[in-house]
């Protein structure tokens, strides 16, 4: 019997005795920290490819100073523009330097503001965090319960009924979708202005646009979440044990549904950010980061572009680490596989 | 599918064509799923005929602009007074080329990834998953932004660079799938009986994640369909005068208040084939997820377990 | 109706007393009204009386854990009681007098414990809510109770168990905690469905004999589900051989093991090793049938060597011999 004593999962035994005076919490041991950093080298092996292939994309196949300058500029010109953005030197220097500047975060100037290129970026981040955060909002209030309802009943009317919703919902494009809330809600009822930003009535029908296709996957991962957790075993013996269906929904199975859906929660809206919004941005003449993606485009402003990726990057690559590190203290038993 | 078990000595291709001919009976059964399935057949045929007319719906009509919808033009016709219901019918042919392109090249890429990381596990399945790991922290649309701007938008551009952001969904979900069936018991009674590796992936284990395959592609059409004219709306899609989707809602976005059909059809056109693309996929994945199966299919499951 | 349930519960039961007794369950799957709808259960009927143990045996799908469910109403979704009466202490009971007594009066120690435990929550927290709903403890009380009842189930360390997580735990301990769990409500009657299948064989036996030794000291009823006759030889006093659906023979487990009367029976007795006897082992041929509604005949008559004209109509369970036994054949021996 004493053999059984000893848990399976040879993790378990080492982490028993960890000591309560211990000032760290508790999911933040050894291993959580070496997890920690692995992730974090992934991470910024992860921006360095990205950035890499924006860097040969930009050198190697196009020649950005000649697309900078009006059509008729002289060779001097474009030389002396490529001398100041350093792109007369070798490659392999260009790489060199363009990676030392990466590092030290100096991403040059933004060729149209002239300004750093990485503040720029960073300043527009705020408008666009605010749309997401009540698009969020509403797909959070709406969707989820939505994804509960139809895991309760699976088959019936209602079922059908959200399943139809969200896959419409991931079936719209935003820009459509955007320009028809316009059509009846600002053109034909006036309740809402049809573009621009500053009031929080300029920000509900884009809100409303990002939010169905944000919520349309969160009611479809909520249903199957909730429907799997439903017929795990710890259901049947909890309601075995005397609870109502009510208790156990709110105090088995809740939680434990809860994973998958923060999780997409989290990368879907970091995904939007480099995604979505800019559609939507663009859409409503929304000076936010999106915009600025597409402005920097149309103003062949490569430099700016360049720092919009990176900003990009660093956002979903973050938002990675973090939800997973709250899945971690959610759900222990991850950390131990 | 507990069935098997209950026929004695069946051979698995019988019970193969049986779960075959059960998918073709419930496609037939699902109107929905049938109504797609027609929806996506009459537009590729529809787009091919104007296609092969050689119709033109890019000239210009300055007399003919912004009418509403008549018999005359069903859709009513756009600021430059072309007709919206031809460019609608030949924008299809952008979309339907770069999603199926997109569609094969992820697909067999995608595939073939899963099935190394799948199939032959360790340092293969390795490094399949740190790319995809990789790829999981690119900004997707602004690198697409990035390299369309400088290589300038074309339909075979947008292909590859689709291709490249899609295939990893393959990947992942062949991996898994090809995970599954290695350990299943044909498999394995393949490999004791001595059969080389390419003979086991090519005869036993792709044929079993066929229909995971399918579903993807169906799904994946769906989001390609979607990106391409969105990239298409912010002018970094396919280029005028040539039509798409996308860029029809872009052109006509200033005549919103006044030619509502010219932004409404094109959109409509766009929602209808994604929604079929995805409620084919969606509805083959609950086909083929025991888990996912209801009422009807239960109690054969149940008989043992009780 | 619902306070003639409780005073009833509340009588203290004399040792020979009926709990539950099951008459004629149905349980069908899908629609009752499909001609191709299967009969899970098709007219089981069984007693257990206080303090003692109740084998039910029989193959996978043959409707044991169907039949038990029932009884506490958690049929899966598919499932439903399309007839029969299940009463406790004489009381015939309702779906919403069976949720009543679930988990306070009947407990249930599931077929894979490490599964059935929330992965999310301890150990202790999943016994404090049975504590805290049923027995109405507060504060320390809680927590005291706890340590005890993991001292009950033969746990070592029960602060450090309790302190657990359900994959921090092995099979074994995940079947004791369960097994505590069960205990916390005080319950009279106690169903095990397969207890023991996912676990290793020395595993196995000793939590047999756990749960043999607390039915003994805490004068519980207990419902063994397995599918092993050794357990069944061992553990209990009466035993109910499932089959298709049905009960085929009941009675005192000396008895059925001694001269079992149906032919099922002993072609199941027949188709066991023993550990110590060389012996030819006999299987039965064929295989179970699927419990069709329309079915009229004995269900066993495709697999029985003494199938004739007679077994086109169905045998009900009758008394047999003199030991209190039924059966349920029309050649029984």
């Amino acid at each position: 019997m004493s053999n059984e004593m000893t848990s399976t999962n040879p993790r378990a035994g080492l982490a028993k005795p960890r000591r309560r005076s211990d000032r760290m919490p508790g999911w933040l041991d050894m291993s959580a920290l070496s997890w920690l950093g692995g992730r974090l080298l992934t991470s910024v092996v992860a921006v360095a490819v990205v950035m890499t292939a924006v860097f040969l994309v930009t050198r190697l196949i196009s020649d950005p100073a000649r697309r900078m300058l009006p059509l008729g500029a002289s060779q001097e010109q474009i030389d002396a523009l490529n001398a100041s953005l350093g792109l007369s030197d070798p490659l392999y220097v260009q790489y060199l330097h363009f990676l030392r500047d990466l590092a030290t975060l100096n991403l040059g100037e933004s060729i149209w503001y002239h300004l750093p290129s990485l503040e720029v970026a960073l300043g527009r981040l705020p408008s666009t965090l605010a749309l997401l955060a009540i698009a969020l909002a509403i797909s959070i209030a709406v969707f989820v319960p939505m994804g509960v309802l139809a895991s309760t009943r699976p088959g019936s009317l209602a079922d059908r009924l959200v399943t139809g919703v969200s896959l419409a919902g991931l079936s719209v494009p935003q820009f459509w979708l955007g320009a028809m809330l316009v059509l009846v809600f600002s053109v034909g009822l006036g309740w809402f202005p049809t573009s621009g930003a500053g009031s929080l009535s300029h920000a509900i029908l884009p809100a409303v646009t990002l939010s169905l296709s944000l919520g349309g996957r969160l009611a479809q991962v909520t249903r199957t979440s909730f429907l799997d957790q439903g017929r795990m075993p710890y259901v049947t013996m909890a309601k075995a044990k005397g609870f109502s269906t009510a208790y156990v929904l709110r105090k088995h199975v809740l939680r434990n549904a809860l994973l998958p859906i923060l999780t997409i929660i989290s990368w879907d809206s970091a995904r939007m950010i480099t995604g979505h919004a800019v559609i939507v941005e663009v859409l409503f003449a929304r000076p936010g980061f999106g915009r600025l993606v597409i402005e920097s485009v149309k103003r062949q402003d490569f430099t700016q572009l360049q720092a919009c990726v990176f900003v990009g990057a660093v956002v979903i690559v973050v938002v990675n680490i973090v939800t997973d590190m709250l899945a971690r203290i959610i759900e222990p038993r991850r950390a131990s596989r | 599918m507990t069935e098997p078990s209950r026929q004695p000595g069946s051979a698995r291709a019988a019970s193969a064509r049986k779960s075959r001919s059960r998918l073709l009976r419930k496609v037939v059964k699902d109107k929905v799923v049938l109504a797609s399935i027609v929806f996506l057949v009459a537009l590729v045929v529809a787009t091919t005929l104007a296609m092969l007319a050689g119709v033109d719906a890019s000239s210009a009509r300055i007399a003919e602009r912004l009418l509403a919808p008549s018999w005359a033009h069903p859709f009513g016709t756009d600021g430059l007074g072309r007709d919206v219901l031809m460019r609608t019918i030949l924008g299809a042919y952008n979309s339907i080329v770069i999603g199926v392109g997109a569609v094969l090249i992820s697909g067999t890429v995608g595939t073939a990834m899963g099935v190394l990381a799948g199939y032959f596990g360790g340092k293969w399945d390795a490094f399949v998953m740190r790319l995809v790991e990789i790829q999981f922290a690119f900004p997707n649309l602004l690198l697409i932004v990035a390299v369309v701007y400088f290589f300038e938008a074309s339909v075979t551009i947008l292909v590859v660079v689709l291709a490249a952001v899609y295939w990893m969904v393959f990947a992942t979900v062949v991996r898994s799938a090809v995970m599954t069936a290695k350990t299943s018991l044909f498999v394995r009674a393949a490999h004791f009986a001595g059969c080389s590796t390419s003979t086991i992936v090519a005869r036993h284990i792709l044929p079993a994640v066929a229909p995971i395959i399918l579903t993807q592609a169906m799904l994946e059409f769906a989001a390609v369909v979607l990106a391409e004219s969105g990239l298409s709306f912010l002018g970094l899609g396919v280029q005028p005068p040539a039509a798409s989707w996308g860029l029809m809602i872009a052109e006509s976005h200033d005549y919103l208040e006044d030619a509502w059909w010219s932004v409404f059809f094109p959109g409509l056109a766009i929602v209808l084939t994604v929604l079929a693309a995805n409620l084919i996929g969606s509805a083959f994945r609950v086909w083929l997820d025991p888990r996912q199966n209801t009422e009807r299919e239960r109690p054969e499951e149940v008989a043992t377990v009780a | 109706m619902q306070t003639d349930m409780l005073t009833a519960d509340r009588k203290p039961t004399a040792a020979g007393d009926t709990l539950l007794e099951v008459e004629g369950l149905q349980v069908t799957f899908g629609e009752a009204s499909d001609p191709d709808a299967v009969r899970g259960v098709q007219g089981a009927s069984f007693h257990v009386r206080a303090g003692e143990t109740l084998g039910i045996v029989g193959e996978s799908g043959c409707g044991k854990t169907m039949s038990a469910m029932a009884v506490i109403d958690l049929l899966p979704e598919f499932a439903r009681v399309t007839g029969g009466t299940i009463s406790w202490k004489g009381h015939v009971l309702s779906a919403r007098d069976a949720r009543r007594l679930r988990g306070r009066s009947i407990a249930l120690i599931p077929q894979d414990a490490m599964t059935a435990l929330n992965p999310l929550m301890t150990v202790e927290s999943q016994i404090a809510e049975v504590l805290r709903k049923h027995m109405g403890m507060r504060g320390g009380q809680v927590r005291a109770r706890i340590l005890q009842l993991l001292e009950l189930v033969r746990i070592d360390e029960p602060a450090r168990i309790a302190a657990q997580r359900p994959w921090q735990l092995s099979g074994g301990m995940a079947q004791r905690v369960v097994i505590a769990m069960a205990l916390a409500a005080e319950p009279e009657l106690i169903i095990a469905d397969e207890p023991t299948t996912a676990l290793d064989v020395t595993v196995q036996s000793e939590i047999l004999a756990l749960l043999h030794s607390l039915q003994a000291e805490l004068h519980l009823a207990l419902v063994m589900i397995t599918h092993d006759l050794g357990v069944v030889a061992h553990m209990t006093d009466r035993t109910a051989v499932m089959y298709a659906g049905r009960v085929v023979e009941t009675g005192p487990t000396r008895e059925i093991f001694r001269a079992p009367a149906h032919p099922y029976t002993q072609g199941l007795i027949a188709a066991t090793p023993h550990p110590f006897i060389l012996q030819e082992m006999v299987g039965i041929r064929g295989q179970a049938p699927l419990a069709l509604v329309r079915e009229t005949g004995c269900s066993y008559r495709e697999r029985c060597d003494r199938a004739n004209s007679a077994c086109a109509a169905r045998p009900q369970l009758e008394p047999h011999a003199r030991d209190g036994r039924a059966v349920a054949c029309w050649h029984a021996a």
